[in-house]
């Protein structure tokens, strides 16, 4: 008997998740309930736990590859004799070749699993005469980059890249060699169509003389132009999913300024009552809790061309750790009170900064919260937490002259920006939700009438 | 210049030698009255009559020893096998008598025996009358092994091969009798072992004989309308090969797509990629070398199924563009 498992559904949201590391090997054997994979998820790292004893059969999909939730990763197998033959019973995603009639299908398919499609070497991968080519030229083929798409260097390539070298006349070649100078360390812009005569070493020299400085600026900013970061995890899944909201998702955002004297006093009081802290941000999503308690249309997803209200008020607020943005979810907010808020708001952030939020934490959000008020950020576009359709940006907390009554006062105020998804809703509805925020903001006791 | 068949130009060298060399005689099954089950030689018979044009019985293994003990007692026959396919009967008297005998006696015997034989598919003769067998012989050292393409290397090579004193299986292939060419009156020999540049080329080199040679060229033709100039290269005879031949061409073209109608699998031209790699030509490789064969299947009957399996000009325009990257490289 054989037992599949398969990359599990671990939040509403999760579509694909990624296998980290491999904690088991084929063949070695397994307890129920002992890890035998890391996948990584949304925004999380999850170990993925044997349901069933036996012998973990086939790895079906390698590290750092990312299949679909459902997708087989792996077979346990009862006895350690079937350990080689799972791999052939499952399979029906793994690539189908032809099979030769004299060759068992059996064998042709777990060859398919273990051997990967392209040769690993840290070799440059070029043709024999791109090799001959670039030996007789004295070219370093690492130099040298595939053209028209392909990804081997062949002969053209190293043609071209000889053809490119410039050429440097005689003069110049001796200017170079009085002061020691070497071809490369000459910036791009002294050379005229490939060629680099001596009156551009002449003016080259002179620039360098000009100061030394100035000189190694110009040798740092033509030498070290960028350094590849580290693309973490978090990094990756932030990347993709901004960029899909960004580019799906038809943006507006509302900007209203709210007066913030009453907000800032309620705070104050209830600081000094109770012994839990109540930050800005808590007091926020109560109010928004509440504003969207009367605004159902805001707290609602779009999926697939249809908007889905939602019964539940979950809302998300952004959190920036060490490892980049996650957001993790404020469950039930709408029924919750501030107290209750403000618990749930320091267990979450404590666990985002520990990197140990579970993919329950983050996931079903209906609306998210991100407060920029800690820098001097006035006002900014949040980009949506799809499938959510809104999101609300706060901006810093500052003394500004207003007009109160029909005389100029000094007024803490902050900006509320509030993007939605277009295609979810309107503007005016949008509008109308933002002021009602904003009378709630201005005007506290509403949120307890 | 008079134009002739290939049929006919076998016809005619088989003729002349025996004209020239009354130790020249011809046995095979059916090749008498019925002038050879593809028609090579009729007329003989009654040319030279049934002493020096014999049928023989079915019975492969006999008839082939029996050109061997009559090749190292003085005479020069020409046995004719029906189909190569038939060769696996006689195997022991080809692999074991007749490639080794001038070897083992010390060089004191020689074998001036020609077995002619015809393979190939493209007639609906079905899985055991159609294979293409001539790399089995290529592997066998003591056997030389001729294919010709041409009615003009038809007749100029079996004419070497029965003045040869080493044995030759000079093989034919079925549907390429028909094919016409010039052929001059007068007497000549080819020499064994030279390649013929068929069309001359300069980005990628196309290795192909026989029945597949016009297949090739139709391709070579498509391929220059698209910008690809390709040179091709018949081999003519794979023992002795010209290696230099196809050498200098790829060193020229740095690209190779070897054509074959025998299966892809040990079949010649991997034996022609590996000198290819093993030469100077390989440092002027600019892409990896293609094969276009048949698949590794039995020849089938069904007709449909045995033009599929068979390459054609099309499979030669993919290859080529693989090989010039103008398609992904599979």
């Amino acid at each position: 008997m054989s037992h599949e498992v398969i990359m599990p559904k671990l939040g509403e949201n999760m579509e694909e998740g990624t296998v980290n590391v491999w904690l088991k090997d084929e063949g070695d054997s397994v307890e129920k309930g002992e890890p035998i994979l890391e996948i990584s998820t949304d925004k999380a790292n999850m170990e993925v736990e044997a349901e069933k004893a036996g012998f973990l059969g086939a790895i079906l999909v390698g590290e750092e590859e990312t299949v679909p939730v459902g997708e087989t990763i792996a077979v346990i197998v009862e006895t350690r004799e079937e350990i080689g033959e799972v791999s052939s019973k499952i399979g029906t995603d793994v690539k189908k070749e032809e099979a030769s009639p004299e060759e068992p299908a059996s064998e042709k398919k777990r060859k398919s699993i273990k051997e990967k499609p392209e040769l690993e070497t840290s070799r440059i991968k070029a043709s024999p005469a791109a090799r001959s080519l670039a030996a007789e030229y004295d070219i370093e083929l690492e130099k040298v980059s595939p053209g028209d798409g392909r990804e081997e260097i062949i002969a053209e390539d190293v043609e071209k890249f000889q053809a490119d070298i410039p050429e440097i006349t005689p003069l110049a070649e001796q200017k170079l060699t009085e002061h020691d100078i070497k071809v490369e360390d000459i910036p791009e812009k002294y050379f005229e169509e490939g060629e680099l005569t001596a009156e551009a070493v002449e003016e080259y020299l002179f620039a360098a003389e000009v100061t030394e400085e100035a000189k190694e600026r110009e040798y740092v900013s033509e030498q070290i132009e960028e350094s590849k970061k580290k693309f973490t995890e978090v990094r990756k899944i932030t990347a993709e999913r901004m960029a899909e909201s960004f580019s799906e998702v038809p943006h507006v955002t509302h900007t209203m300024q709210a007066d913030m004297k009453e907000f800032i006093d309620l705070r104050n009081n209830i600081n000094d009552k109770i012994d839990r802290h109540i930050t800005y941000n808590d007091l926020l999503v109560f109010a928004v809790s509440r504003a969207l308690r009367n605004f159902p249309d805001m707290n609602a997803h779009y999926k697939d061309d249809e908007i889905y209200l939602q019964k539940n008020i979950n809302i998300g607020i952004a959190v920036d750790t060490d490892r980049g943005l996650v957001v993790p979810v404020i469950k039930k907010a709408g029924k919750k009170g501030l107290r209750d808020i403000a618990a749930e708001r320091e267990n979450l952030v404590e666990k985002s900064k520990e990197g140990d939020l579970k993919p329950d934490d983050y996931s079903g959000g209906t609306f998210t919260v991100s407060n920029l008020g800690g820098y001097d950020i006035e006002s900014f576009t949040p980009i949506i937490n799809q499938p959510e359709i809104g999101i609300l940006g706060v901006g810093k907390i500052t003394r500004e002259p207003c007009a109160l009554e029909d005389e100029i006062v000094i007024r803490p105020v902050c900006r509320l920006c509030l993007s939605f998804d277009h295609r979810g809703i309107d503007g005016a509805p949008a509008a109308e939700f933002l002021q009602m925020l904003k009378n709630l903001i201005e005007t506290p006791e509403n949120l307890i009438i | 210049m008079r134009e002739i068949t290939i049929k006919k130009a076998l016809n005619e060298a088989i003729s002349e030698e025996m004209e020239r060399d009354d130790d020249v005689f011809i046995m095979g099954e059916d090749i008498a009255e019925h002038g050879g089950v593809y028609g090579v030689t009729e007329g003989l018979h009654e040319k030279f009559g049934k002493n020096r044009v014999r049928n023989t019985p079915i019975s492969e293994a006999g008839f082939v020893g029996a050109g061997l003990g009559s090749a190292i007692t003085g005479m020069r026959p020409i046995v004719e096998l029906m189909y190569i396919d038939f060769a696996a009967v006689a195997m022991d008297q080809i692999v074991n008598q007749i490639a080794k005998i001038r070897y083992m006696f010390g060089g004191e015997v020689k074998v001036p025996l020609v077995i002619r034989t015809q393979g190939g598919g493209g007639r609906g003769t079905a899985a055991q009358h159609s294979q293409s067998l001539e790399a089995w012989f290529t592997h066998v050292p003591g056997l030389k092994v001729v294919k010709p393409s041409t009615p003009y290397d038809a007749k100029g090579l079996l004419k070497t091969a029965v003045r040869e004193d080493n044995p030759v299986l000079f093989v034919e292939q079925k549907m390429a009798y028909g094919f016409s060419g010039e052929v001059p009156e007068e007497e000549y020999t080819l020499p064994l072992g030279q390649a013929e540049i068929r069309k001359e080329g300069s980005d990628v080199t196309v290795v192909a004989s026989a029945y597949l040679l016009p297949r090739a060229m139709k391709a070579a033709e498509k391929l220059k309308e698209e910008g690809i100039d390709a040179e091709i290269i018949d081999p003519l005879s794979l023992v002795p090969f010209d290696e230099e031949t196809i050498i200098e061409s790829v060193a020229k073209t740095g690209r190779v797509v070897v054509v074959h109608e025998a299966v892809k699998r040990s079949g010649f031209g991997a034996e022609i990629a590996s000198k290819i790699m093993e030469s100077e030509a390989f440092y002027y490789l600019d892409s990896p070398l293609k094969r276009v064969a048949a698949p590794e299947i039995p020849v089938p009957y069904n007709e449909k199924l045995e033009n599929h399996r068979m390459p054609d000009a099309d499979d030669i325009i993919e290859a080529v563009k693989k090989a010039c990257y103008l398609e992904r490289i599979k």
